[in-house]
């Protein structure tokens, strides 16, 4: 049998490929012949290039089991040297790099068709309509309630950011509050966007169209969408600011406060001159860049809600440089009231809720010099027709000390009265609590907020502006006027991402117009084509078919290529400016290809990138479920009744360094060997790291409570880029999320995380044990005096596991110095060899990784082309993989320069038909 | 006159199934028409812990139901189960060892089948009897599922036990509210027959541009407007009948674990007795998903019931057979629930797991519980190997579908049935 085999290979390959028989022939045919064919594999079919697929995944199998020494069996004694190894390896990746003889050329791959996952779905429609909310809730998105932080525009990460989380579950705000679409599930060792693991039934499509129909009613849908009420024919609505609305501090309106003057009075207990001297002051501070007035200028009547908590209503000043961030604890109106006299202009603040007119709002300076605050406030509390009463304004200071003004606000614009507070020097205001519960209205409507901020003065001129905080709404479908079916027809391009012949617009048209002859109005008629196009597989369904012509091969179409490019750096749909390139058919070429990607990276919406690539790959979302023992692990639980933990610090942990290379386009070798990390005051405890200026302020204290000042410092949701000294630290493997995620509740787990460091840092994901295997006594108490170390030693000696453990072992133990949560125990044995060099602890293992950086980069590679391409890799893309990795390499292994050689590759220009 | 016939059809039906089995005699002679046979499969995950649920020897053939630690909680129910031992399923390498258990426990694929990857997957047997009883009911089958976690950690194969085909799974509703809604709320009369025309047509059009295996991928899509359109007229038939929901719309998840099961098991037991199905699913939770869950009034704290099977030491062996125990409670639940409503003797309510003992992933000596339906009542406990496969044919039959063979079944359980 084996000669036979061994002539086969002489007869049918080149002189290196019978060496490559005689490889095999030496160390592999004793178990993998045609008779033993042991794990079922057969090698004896002989060594030749002329097989089809089905041979080149036993070679992807042979290669992998080869270079990682698992094959031949590590307990064998005869063994190949190095030479021999990378001959071999060397002759596969050459034979995977050759046309398939089936297709006439390389195999560029076939994706099964796949739908939209929920979080592109929701992102689709989302920039189908250019909204600035989610269109719904769902666990995908992670629970971040304010991500201007994120601002790959400018290529720079602040030296600190704000990252507020919300708590898990909270409501936020979205389009529409009740819609929910089942979640998709992820492909074994892979993404969630593939459609091989995706199902359609007709639970799910009447979800679709459940959905759709409840996102085109949606009574917020045309107030906040210019897109949709062009659409469905109505008035354009007033231009809006967006739910977290930035606005310019405009300078204190002499003009109007003069001719207003006798129409409003002082609070009680304000000093005659008090408000002239404010207004004059506030003037002031406004062209030296330390001041303002919030009243943003829009004259449209627009209406946007603030939510509670989670809102934020910056204010712009200082030439837009600084802003006041204004955080409420109740739903808030920013809105125009018709009963309201107003001081100025008609931006107002007010309680949402009808009746809720006790609120607070806190304040904020966000780009501020250090410690700048507020530290002047004045603002008017409206008369309104009809409705008094007497109205509390609490100004809370940062020494925590108090300031009431309380006053009788009369009926009618005569009743407008302005409040002003001042801290003392040294001090800021914190809030302002605004308490009208004897007022006789539902509403307390303040207006013309000014404040005068702590931070030195300097001529606003001197100041270079901020960019544009977010992108102006894209236009997507035809101009107001145009006839409906027209604006229908644009509206299927833009869903659908590619022209729409007539005939296939047609259905949609005829569902209009049908509509239309029943007696529904345009809108109405409108709303349900459209909720059809929703719901139609042309929408839901990504394609990615190439040119028709019956060719084996065929490059994407323009503008399929642009829906991949959108989904892969977006997870959405293509903007107007990709799909103008298809149009054109302009966007196949590599030149534009990579300027589009580079254009793609600096817009916001590559956080996606972020949010739904890295969080999958790095299994972030595994760590809400992650429950460490309360007992054993209080520091993980803060709280009453431990209710704040610290996964959201450790998920944003993680995050922060992965958008720090993408912002900053670093190298991606940042993933395993950063020297510098993100840490806020929750982590900064956990692993004893202090924060810049904590430690010099608790020790001088500089008249002011110590312990205030560090409590204020730790406040978790700001986070202060940290550079490290311990090389421990730095990259994934140097974070607690990824500790947490690989442990039991109550002791760490050595397998878990080196099938986690195979998994993701590699892309080799550790077979599955094929029997069960337990610790004797592995319980909770047997955790408290645990060696793990020693119990695994003894498993992995069994024969039948050690082939697997001899690679899954080391990483685990490398990251035994971490605990459960990821903090330092020095006490656990953490050495172990790695690819024949022996190491101790996290930093000697994360030295050889670096010192090699192979196997991270092409793991790291395939985990993203895999994602960019919907589908599992097989050995025709090794060339590929290779190919990005080498490119990558020469330009200082830049993420950009990763993301464009997959936009240039040729598995994400073709298909295979 | 459409009523006779459709009378006429169920009684032909109802008289096929009497020639195989004895059970549907009693109901032929009524004068009423048979009600259509109702199934309810419930799967629990990570087997059971043998030392508790099987304690001692136990005898081949029928012996009385034990009532041991952890069928304690049927007492009440006991006169109404027959809990049968010892039947077996056929592990195939090349997959995890728990991805099976559950997405195949319900399956008509041998095991040397795996048309689906690595996966003996096939259209399931809730499946091939919903089309057998379903389809002329709203829903031809349900399909429900408490596991709550939002995170999808875990592959369709944990998510799933029920499927249409081979690597062709059905989509799970974990929320009341939304089951609510599909069987009683305002969401069926779903969309217009004008817009899923449009959908169709938009269909068709793309079918053209695509590639063979795609075009088999569209065909899921194809299938559910259809399968939609039908539901949607049946659900108007039903509406005239029932006009009013029979419970008040559920809020949402129900914070205690066992306030969710019992309302999801609600929710089956109402659609059974407005006809609006026949057949239901219900995966507990899934296998091997390593997030400890809270079970209320049986411990205070969250329990990681994967981690527990292999965790050596009694404190663990405790916990696993009170974990047992809580899903036989809810199961005796369902049983009264079923009885009150008088609909126990025309449904055969199953719960089980895919492996019995968890720690070694045992897919052999599986326990099965069956309630209703006419099964000889007590303990049956099979020795050597004996299909489980052969207990679904079983049902099939039941339900009318002339099958020959079902996966690798080797006949009908005669002896029980």
């Amino acid at each position: 049998m084996k000669a036979l085999s061994l002539l086969v290979l002489l007869f049918s390959t080149t002189a290196r490929a019978a060496d490559v028989g005689a490889f095999l022939n030496t160390y592999c045919l004793e178990c993998h012949d045609t008779e033993v064919k042991k794990g079922g594999l057969d090698l004896s079919m002989g060594v030749t290039e002329a097989k089809g697929p089905l041979d080149r995944d036993v070679w992807r199998l042979v290669f992998e089991k080869v270079e990682s020494h698992q094959m031949p069996p590590p307990k064998q004694k005869d063994q190949p040297d190095a030479a021999q190894r990378a001959e071999l390896l060397a002759w596969i990746m050459d034979t995977a790099a050759r046309p398939d003889p089936a297709l006439g050329g390389a195999d560029p791959g076939q994706p099964a068709l796949r739908r939209l996952t929920r979080l592109e779905y929701n992102n689709a429609i989302r920039d189908l309509f250019a909204l600035d909310v989610d269109v719904f809730m769902f666990p995908e998105r992670l629970p971040i309630s304010d991500k201007s932080y994120f601002q790959p525009a400018g290529g720079n990460m602040p030296a600190t950011v704000k990252v507020p989380l919300r708590e898990y579950g909270q409501k936020y705000p979205v389009l529409c509050r009740q819609l929910g679409l089942p979640g998709d599930h992820r492909a074994e060792h892979g993404y969630r966007n593939r459609g091989d693991a995706m199902d359609f039934s007709p639970l799910l499509l009447e979800k679709y169209f459940a959905a759709a129909e409840e996102i085109v009613n949606a009574p917020e849908l045309v107030a906040r969408s210019e897109v949709a009420a062009r659409l469905f024919g109505m008035a354009a609505p007033p231009r809006q600011a967006g739910p977290v609305p930035w606005a310019a501090a405009t300078a204190p309106a002499g003009a109007v406060m003069a001719r207003d003057a006798p129409q409003w009075r002082k609070a009680e207990g304000v000093a005659d001159n008090h408000a002239q001297r404010f207004f004059d002051d506030l003037r002031e501070a406004f062209t030296g860049g330390v001041g303002g007035v919030f009243d943003a200028g829009d004259d449209s009547g627009a209406v946007n809600k603030v939510p509670g908590k989670g809102g934020v209503v910056r204010v712009a000043y200082a030439g837009g440089t600084k802003a006041l961030t204004i955080n409420p604890n109740v739903d808030l109106w920013l809105a125009g009231f018709s009963t309201v006299t107003p001081a100025s202009r008609p931006r107002i603040f007010t309680n949402q809720i009808k009746g809720e007119k006790a609120y607070e709002l806190t304040f904020g300076i966000e780009n501020g010099e250090e410690d700048e605050g507020v530290m002047r406030l004045g603002v008017f509390v409206l008369g309104r027709k009809g409705q008094s009463g007497p109205v509390t304004l609490t100004a809370k200071f940062t020494d925590d000390t108090e300031s009431s003004v309380n006053s009788m606000i009369e009926e009618g614009a005569a009743g407008t009265t302005f409040f002003s507070f001042a801290a003392v020097p040294g001090e800021n205001v914190k809030s302002l609590r605004v308490d009208g519960s004897q007022f006789s209205g539902d509403y307390v409507v303040l207006d013309d907020l000014g404040f005068i901020t702590s931070g030195q003065p300097k001529p606003v001129a001197t100041l270079k502006p901020a960019p544009a905080p977010t992108p102006g709404p894209e236009v997507a479908s035809g101009r107001v006027g145009e006839p409906a079916a027209k604006r229908l027809a644009a509206f299927l391009e833009r869903a659908f991402r590619r022209p729409v012949p007539e005939a296939e617009a047609a259905p949609f048209i005829a569902l209009y117009e049908g509509g239309r002859v029943r007696g529904k109005t345009e809108a109405e008629a409108m709303k349900a084509a459209v909720a059809a196009a929703l719901a139609a597989p042309a929408f839901l369904y990504v394609e990615a078919n190439g040119k028709p012509g019956g060719a084996k091969i065929s490059p994407l179409e323009d503008h399929e290529l642009a829906t991949r490019l959108s989904s892969l750096l977006w997870a959405s749909i293509p903007d107007e400016e990709l799909l103008l390139l298809a149009k054109d058919n302009k966007l196949h070429d590599h030149e534009v290809l990579e300027a589009q990607v580079r254009r793609m990276l600096k817009d916001p919406r590559s956080r996606e990138l972020g949010e739904s690539f890295a969080v999958q790959w790095l299994r972030l979302d595994q760590l809400s479920t992650a429950k460490p023992d309360p007992d054993l692990f209080k520091a993980f639980y803060a709280g009453p009744q431990g209710k704040s933990t610290l996964h959201g610090s450790m998920l944003i942990e993680a995050l922060l360094l992965f958008e720090t290379v993408l912002v900053e386009d670093r190298s991606i070798l940042d993933f395993i060997a950063a020297d510098y990390t993100w840490l806020n005051g929750g982590l900064a405890g956990l692993y004893g790291i202090p924060l810049k200026g904590e430690a010099s302020e608790v020790v001088a204290g500089v008249g002011s409570n110590p312990t205030r000042e560090v409590k204020k410092k730790s406040e978790s949701g700001l986070w202060q880029r940290v550079r490290l000294t311990d090389p421990n630290r730095g990259g994934f493997t140097g974070m607690a999320a990824p500790m947490v995620i690989t442990s039991l509740p109550f002791r760490t787990s050595p397998v878990k995380r080196g099938a986690w460091i195979l998994e993701t840092l590699f892309n080799r994901p550790p077979t599955e044990p094929k029997v069960a295997f337990a610790f004797e006594d592995d319980s909770k108490d047997a955790a408290l005096g645990m060696s793990i170390r020693e119990r695994f030693e003894a498993h992995r000696n069994k024969a039948a596991c050690y082939s697997c453990h001899i690679r899954l072992d080391p990483p685990g133990f490398a990251l035994e110095r971490f605990d459960p949560l990821g903090r330092w125990n020095e006490n656990a044995d953490a050495s172990g060899e790695w690819a024949g060099q022996p190491f101790d602890g996290p930093a000697g293992f994360k030295a050889l990784l670096a010192a090699n950086p192979h196997e991270f980069t092409r793991g790291f590679i395939e985990h993203l082309l895999s994602y960019a391409l919907g589908r599992e890799l097989r050995i025709y893309d090794m060339p590929v993989v290779e190919k990005i990795r080498r490119a990558a390499q020469a330009d200082g292994w830049k993420f950009s320069r990763v993301l464009v050689e997959i936009a240039k590759s040729y598995p994400f220009t073709h298909v295979r038909q | 006159m459409s009523v006779s016939n459709m009378n006429r059809r169920h009684f032909l039906r109802a008289a096929g199934v009497t020639l195989g089995l004895p059970f549907f005699e009693s109901l032929a002679r009524a004068s009423a028409p048979p009600p259509q046979p109702r199934f309810a499969f419930i799967y629990t995950p990570n087997g059971y812990f043998q030392k508790a649920i099987m304690p001692g020897q136990t005898r081949p053939g029928f012996s009385e139901l034990q009532l041991t630690p952890t069928l304690r909680p049927l007492a009440s129910v006991k006169e109404d189960i027959t809990f049968i031992s010892g039947l077996d399923r056929q592990f195939v390498p090349g997959t995890g060892v728990h991805a099976q258990a559950g997405s195949c426990w319900l399956t008509s694929s041998a095991p040397q089948e795996t048309l689906d990857g690595g996966f003996p997957t096939n259209t399931t047997l809730d499946q091939v009897i919903a089309r057998q009883t379903g389809a002329d009911c709203a829903l031809p089958s349900l399909e429900l599922s408490t596991n709550d976690f939002p995170d999808n950690k875990e592959t369709r194969y944990f998510e799933s036990i029920s499927w249409f085909g081979p690597g062709y799974a059905a989509n799970t509703e974990k929320n009341p509210r939304a089951v609510f809604q599909r069987l009683f709320g305002q969401g069926r009369g779903g969309p217009a027959q004008s817009v899923l025309d449009t959908v169709l047509a938009s269909a068709k059009d793309l079918e053209k541009r695509l590639g063979g295996a795609d075009r088999a991928k569209l065909g899921e899509y194809l299938e559910s407007v259809r399968a939609t359109e039908q539901r949607i007229q049946r659900a108007e038939a039903a509406a005239r009948r029932n006009a009013r929901p029979p419970m008040p719309e559920p809020a949402g998840i129900p914070a205690r674990r066992g306030d969710y099961l019992r309302l999801m098991a609600d929710l089956f037991v109402h659609a059974f007795q407005n006809d609006l199905t026949r057949v239901a699913t219900l995966l507990i939770d899934p296998e091997r998903w390593d997030s400890p869950r809270m079970y209320h009034d049986v411990f205070d704290k969250p329990q990681n019931h994967h981690v527990i099977t292999h965790t050596k030491g009694d404190e663990a062996k405790e916990k696993l057979a009170k974990i047992d125990a809580f899903h036989m409670e809810f199961y005796a639940h369902v049983v009264r629930r079923l009885k009150a409503t008088e609909l126990l003797a025309s449904t055969t309510l199953v719960m089980g797991s895919g492996i019995s003992d968890g720690d070694s992933h045992n897919y052999g000596d599986l326990q099965v519980l069956v309630a209703g339906g006419g099964w000889k009542r007590g303990h049956f406990h099979y020795e050597g190997k004996r299909p489980l496969a052969d207990l679904w044919l079983t049902m099939a039959r039941q339900a009318g579908v002339r099958l020959e063979r079902f996966a690798d079944s080797t006949g009908i359980l005669a002896e029980i049935a």
